[in-house]
């Protein structure tokens, strides 16, 4: 093999991906061309250095999952639902036919008539129910926020404007919830990697369980230790998370005292207080999965339980997003608060309220409020 | 590029009728090379692999508007650059609230698993093969980081080995060119 056509042959196949006979012969000419072995070690130089960005081949596997568990992405689906549009453009179609006809006798029975009418009203096209796509009616009111941040932590997507506004517009009901911004889906792992613990602290120093998503489908085995901590007397007070070797875990606290999100890392502890929320970033070999945390049960004298499920990185960081955006809002908007009543104290609301949008806030609304949760479960 | 070819045609009628083991085909030829191209702009790997994810869950769902005329390839690369687009803006709009768990930590938590000097050669690749002409970036990183043959790049790229081989030959130089104080040209070798 001449140096010119080990040249070729490298520049077109990786060296070990050649078969024996090749690579022997290229092996041969580089050894004796340095020039065609330094581009084979360029070749290679290159390779190596990008080795630790190669693909690891995750995605094939997990979409499929993912596929399998939510069978309304099918495209299947999909399809028969196009050919019922179709049957309804059919349908429009003869509709418009009709029409065309009626109008053409009419026109046949004298222009006169039609001058001295308004036109044929159309009759609404009938529509079938899952064609209807949710329209977000809701009208843009000006941010009703609390004084408390933390409140202001709600389980709600950022309100768009919808561009044509519809005549009628209906307030939304204040406990009617809307979905999420990314519509939150079931990760692969969701059937086996949910739980719960409980932990009994009497005179132990701590406790733990263990959470993860197991192996199988080509995902390695995550875990991660949950541990609670007492404080000084003895009681569960803290929750702190440890990764086992290799893997990180990272806790995240939405409604903390001061409304903003914290990422805590491993060996830091978060307190515990009943019906709280925590995002659990849990990762490693590849795979990264976000779970939410909550304590379900909580007695400051002895016990405590948690449960976990997992959620879709979307889905968590979208939470994490609104609530960061939510609380900056809030933090911004009594700013200008402040800003007005200081500029003008004949219009301040004794009561410590009003502001910009001085309008009263009506009890039933700021009790409304109070209840959001700063996350929400999954449906 | 043209059309898709027969394979192609075929498993994305069986992905259609139902079958997503067919959709995994498809996925299995031409992950790599969406990998590669969102890496070249992400410059993250767990980043670029959920974006390929999410792109290729996207490709699924909107598999029945697939244009035979061209090459799945080609539209699934649209697919992965408008999920990167997106990924791009949200950050770049709630830069602060990402940062708490976002694309930076995942970036800072990937690269806490290399070596300083690993990680230096790693980043310096991968940006002179940014810094490339648009042309030559996903053929290089599909022969450098996917280890691709001339003629899977030709097939999946839907180019003549000729061609392959000229884009190829052109990016290696200017790769050369870029990495010249790495990989001097008269260098010896790289101890593997």
């Amino acid at each position: 093999m001449t140096p010119d056509e080990a040249r070729e042959w490298l520049a077109a196949t990786p060296l070990d991906r050649m078969e024996v006979q090749t690579r022997k012969e290229v092996e041969a000419a580089l050894a004796r061309d340095p020039e065609v072995a330094n581009e084979a070690e360029f070749d290679r130089f290159v390779e190596e250095g990008l080795r630790p960005l190669r693909s690891r081949g995750s995605a094939r596997e997990a979409v499929l999952q993912r596929l399998r568990l939510d069978p309304s992405r099918l495209p299947g689906s999909r399809r028969r639902s196009r050919r019922g549009s179709v049957r309804l453009a059919a349908a429009g179609n003869r509709r418009a036919l009709a029409l065309a006809a009626a109008i053409l006798l009419c026109a046949a029975g004298g222009i006169w008539f039609w001058s001295a009418r308004p036109s044929t009203p159309v009759e609404p096209e009938v529509v079938e129910a899952k064609d209807i796509r949710p329209l977000d009616l809701r009208p843009v009111e000006p941010k009703v926020t609390t004084a408390d941040p933390e409140l202001d932590v709600a389980d709600e997507p950022v309100p768009s404007a919808h561009p044509q506004a519809p005549e009628v517009v209906e307030a939304p009901a204040p406990k009617a919830r809307p979905e999420p911004a990314v519509k939150p889906q079931v990760p692969d792992w969701a059937e086996v990697s949910s739980g719960s613990a409980r932990w009994e602290l009497a005179g132990e120093a701590s406790a733990r369980a263990t959470l993860g998503f197991p192996g199988g489908a080509g995902i390695p085995l995550q875990e991660a230790d949950l541990r609670v901590l007492p404080g000084a007397e003895g009681k569960p007070e803290r929750l702190a998370v440890v990764a086992r070797e290799g893997r990180t875990a990272r806790l995240l606290d939405l409604g903390s005292n001061d409304g903003l999100p914290k990422d805590l890392g491993e060996h830091e502890a978060l307190p515990l207080e009943p019906e709280r929320v925590y995002l659990l970033r849990l990762e490693g070999g590849g795979y990264a999965a976000y779970y939410e945390l909550r304590v379900t049960e909580f007695t400051p004298g002895g016990h405590v339980e948690l449960d976990w499920l997992p959620v879709p990185t979307a889905w968590a960081l979208t939470r994490i997003t609104l609530a960061r955006q939510t609380f900056e809002e809030a933090a911004a908007q009594a700013e200008l608060d402040a800003l007005h009543r200081r500029q003008n104290p004949e219009q301040a609301d004794p009561a410590g309220g009003g502001g910009v949008h001085a309008k009263p806030v009506e009890p039933e609304k700021e009790k409304v409020k109070k209840v959001v949760k700063p996350l929400g479960r999954m449906p | 590029m043209t059309q898709a070819n027969d394979a192609e045609c075929t498993w994305v009628e069986q992905a259609l009728d139902g079958a997503p083991e067919a959709f995994g085909q498809l996925m299995a030829q031409y992950e790599p090379s969406v990998y590669a191209y969102l890496l070249s702009r992400t410059r993250d790997r767990e980043l670029a692999q959920e974006l390929a994810q999410e792109a290729f869950v996207r490709a699924f769902e909107a598999l029945e508007r697939f244009d035979r005329k061209q090459r799945f390839l080609q539209w699934v690369l649209g697919i992965a650059h408008h999920v990167w687009s997106e990924a791009r803006r949200r950050r770049e709009r709630q830069q602060r609230g990402l940062e708490v768990l976002g694309a930076d930590q995942r970036a800072r938590e990937y690269t806490e698993d290399l070596a300083p000097e690993e990680e230096a050669v790693s980043t310096r690749i991968l940006s002179a093969i940014e810094d490339c002409p648009e042309r030559y970036r996903l053929p290089l990183l599909m022969r450098y980081l996917e280890r691709m043959t001339f003629e899977e790049i030709a097939q999946q790229l839907d180019l003549s080995p000729g061609q392959v081989k000229g884009i190829l030959y052109r990016g290696k130089q200017l790769l050369r060119e870029k990495l010249a104080d790495l990989f001097p040209h008269g260098r010896g070798g790289v101890e593997s």
